[in-house]
């Protein structure tokens, strides 16, 4: 089963004050994100007022993550990695170069910072076509990894797609699969696919999103970005099995057991066929369902006890 | 020759009712299963089953082939390495190296038992992320490697914590990504193109037929199937054609004549024929013989078999006897 819930990973602009919409959404991970506008927000917060932020998203119970962009790295890690941090999410990797030299850089702030050794992670976020290419290999760059995730935006805008076109099928749906299979091949968990709300980050219809969420979870992403607070609640629904599913994983559950006693391992329920894989994953689902209400229910013990 | 294995049937040999009839369901291969479809306390009593339950199977004609379990490589193999076994259907490989394990034992297990090296194939199943990400690897680690799946399977879901049917094409890169490589190694694709509509039933012989139609447009020749009942779509539905047997040979009339007057490229009612065309042509009649060759020779073998089972008291069609 997979390590962690982070079903959904709201996208906070990184300030002193941390909005109250984002202390309330009950999001699995906050990203505090620097933003485009950095001369502006690094005039506007001081390092201690970002430490102090950190800890203010952490109370919450959100597991918190600031976002890295490549094209400053090393200030941008300087500014905002303090104690209270689970890890960074390196936007738009390239090369498991991008990797290592973050990784680099996160020891020695482990260091200075009083924050434990080796413990930082990271998730690699994958925005264009040269990141796809290279994705096996970042993802088996540093062992601080723990996932990769889909960075729909920047793929768009380096693949020369246009976010306007109303097209019937995703068409990042190989470059996803690629990257899903990259990060599960080396034992990450995958993240992200929203299409096409996180394109046009439009305010997502609440159908519209479900249905996204459900097809990202049955393609095995584990969660996704979420670009507004209203996504959280579907995310962390959508990516967990229903009561329904749940029903069914029990039945899938007691029928193989009962073919075992039998002497079979290879028994039919409902016209389909259930054998050693079927059971194996109807007992993963059971374990990831309860897994996830265990994170709500810590979630909602720190909300309410705040 | 090229083989024909348009149902490839798994039968769970430690089941007697199953493995009785399995001769008399046509499937043109068919697959003794040590792996799945037999609990870990029987392991060993399956094993030991291989070796007489061969000549069972195979009265009707098929072809037989083994899959192993990827923790007992060395004693599956043992047990079930006998003439009649043309190939090893090698779950969850997830390397080169586990291809070429299996490849050095079959060798000195061919040379051990009378069987000509190099004969019994290996079919890696693609069965996880980690499978696909390698599969170029895996597609080229050994020359016993003829034909290859792509990634889909319920193994893969596992593997990805997800619902192997869930009304839309998930697997797009799982399909895709093994077939490509496969392709490039130079080995036989037999991953099947997504059908929409499918639910995972096993007995639906109107899904056995969609399945069908969609391998055969995607000129794929091999299907394995776990149901019986979804034998004769396969085998009717991958052979091809009487239009497009015609058509192949209209084909290489128009194609040869064309030839003939130094030009390359002609339409015929509405359609393009090129080298392409003419080379496909070629390929649809060689397989469209060899199908015929293969029912032949199980309707050959299917006879030979009732007239042994026929009791020698009762009246028997076979009443020739010298």
């Amino acid at each position: 089963m997979s390590k962690y819930v982070r079903r959904s990973l709201l996208t906070v602009p990184l300030s002193s004050l941390l909005p109250e919409w984002a202390l309330k959404a009950g999001s699995d991970v906050v990203v505090l994100d620097l933003g485009p506008d950095t001369t502006q927000k690094r005039q506007n917060s001081s390092q201690s007022q970002i430490a102090l932020a950190i800890r203010a998203a952490a109370e919450t119970g959100a597991e918190v993550f600031v976002r890295i962009r490549p094209e400053s790295t090393w200030a941008d890690l300087e500014l905002t990695v303090w104690p209270g941090l689970t890890g960074v999410v390196l936007a738009r990797v390239q090369s498991p170069e991008d990797v290592a030299e973050a990784s680099q850089q996160l020891t020695k702030l482990e260091q200075h910072r009083g924050i434990p050794k080796e413990s930082l992670l990271i998730d690699a976020e994958i925005g264009s076509a040269m990141g796809a290419l290279n994705s096996l290999d970042i993802a088996r760059s540093s062992p601080r990894l723990c996932a990769l995730t889909v960075g729909e935006t920047s793929l768009y805008h380096d693949l020369h797609l246009d976010p306007e076109a109303a097209l019937d099928q995703d068409p990042l749906r190989f470059i996803k699969g690629q990257i899903l299979v990259n990060a599960r091949a080396s034992g990450l968990q995958a993240q992200g696919m929203s299409y096409p709300l996180s394109i046009t980050l439009a305010k997502a219809d609440e159908t519209q999103l479900k249905q996204a969420v459900r097809r990202a979870r049955d393609t095995g992403f584990k969660g996704a970005v979420c670009p507004h607070a209203s996504w959280v609640k579907i995310c962390n629904e959508g990516f967990r099995p229903s009561q329904d599913e749940l029903a069914y994983y029990v039945k899938v559950k007691e029928v193989f057991e009962d073919g075992l006693r039998r002497g079979l391992a290879s028994v039919p329920l409902e016209g389909r066929m259930v054998d050693v894989p079927v059971y194996r994953r109807a007992q993963v689902f059971l374990e990831w369902g309860e897994a996830c209400a265990r994170r709500d229910k810590e979630k909602q013990g720190r909300i309410a006890g705040s | 020759m090229i083989r024909v294995n348009r149902s490839v049937m798994f039968v769970p040999i430690n089941n007697p009712r199953f493995v009785e009839k399995a001769w008399t369901r046509g499937s043109d291969a068919i697959i003794l299963d040590l792996e799945d479809s037999v609990p870990m306390s029987e392991k060993e009593k399956a094993r030991a089953l291989v070796h007489e339950t061969i000549p069972k199977v195979a009265k009707g004609g098929a072809v037989i082939f083994v899959r192993i379990n990827k923790e007992f490589i060395k004693a599956d193999l043992e047990a079930a390495i006998w003439p009649g076994i043309s190939r090893v259907i090698l779950p969850k490989a997830q390397t080169a190296d586990d291809v070429r394990l299996v490849d050095a034992l079959l060798t000195s297990l061919e040379k051990e038992r009378g069987i000509e090296v190099g004969a019994v194939e290996i079919f890696p199943l693609v069965e996880s992320a980690l499978a696909v990400a390698n599969s170029y690897a895996i597609a080229t680690s050994s020359p016993r490697v003829k034909v290859m799946p792509d990634g889909w399977g319920y193994d893969t879901s596992l593997d990805l914590e997800i619902e192997m049917f869930a009304g839309f094409d998930q697997y797009v890169y799982i399909r895709e990504e093994p077939t490509l490589a496969e392709i490039a190694a130079g080995v036989e694709a037999m991953g099947g193109p997504y059908i929409p509509g499918t639910t995972g039933k096993v007995d639906q012989k109107e899904e056995g037929k969609a399945l069908a139609t969609a391998l055969h447009d995607a000129h794929i020749h091999e299907s394995i199937i776990l149901h019986p009942a979804l034998v004769e779509p396969l085998v009717a539905g991958l052979a091809p054609t009487t239009e497009e047997i015609d058509w192949a040979r209209k084909v290489l009339d128009i194609y040869e004549r064309l030839q003939q007057e130094e030009e390359s490229v002609a339409e015929v009612d509405g359609k393009v024929i090129d080298i392409y065309e003419y080379q496909h042509a070629q390929e649809l009649l060689e397989w469209a013989e060899a199908c015929a060759a293969k029912d032949r020779r199980k309707a050959i073998a299917v006879a030979k078999a009732l007239s042994e089972q026929e009791p020698a008291s009762g009246p028997s069609v076979n009443s020739k006897q010298s």
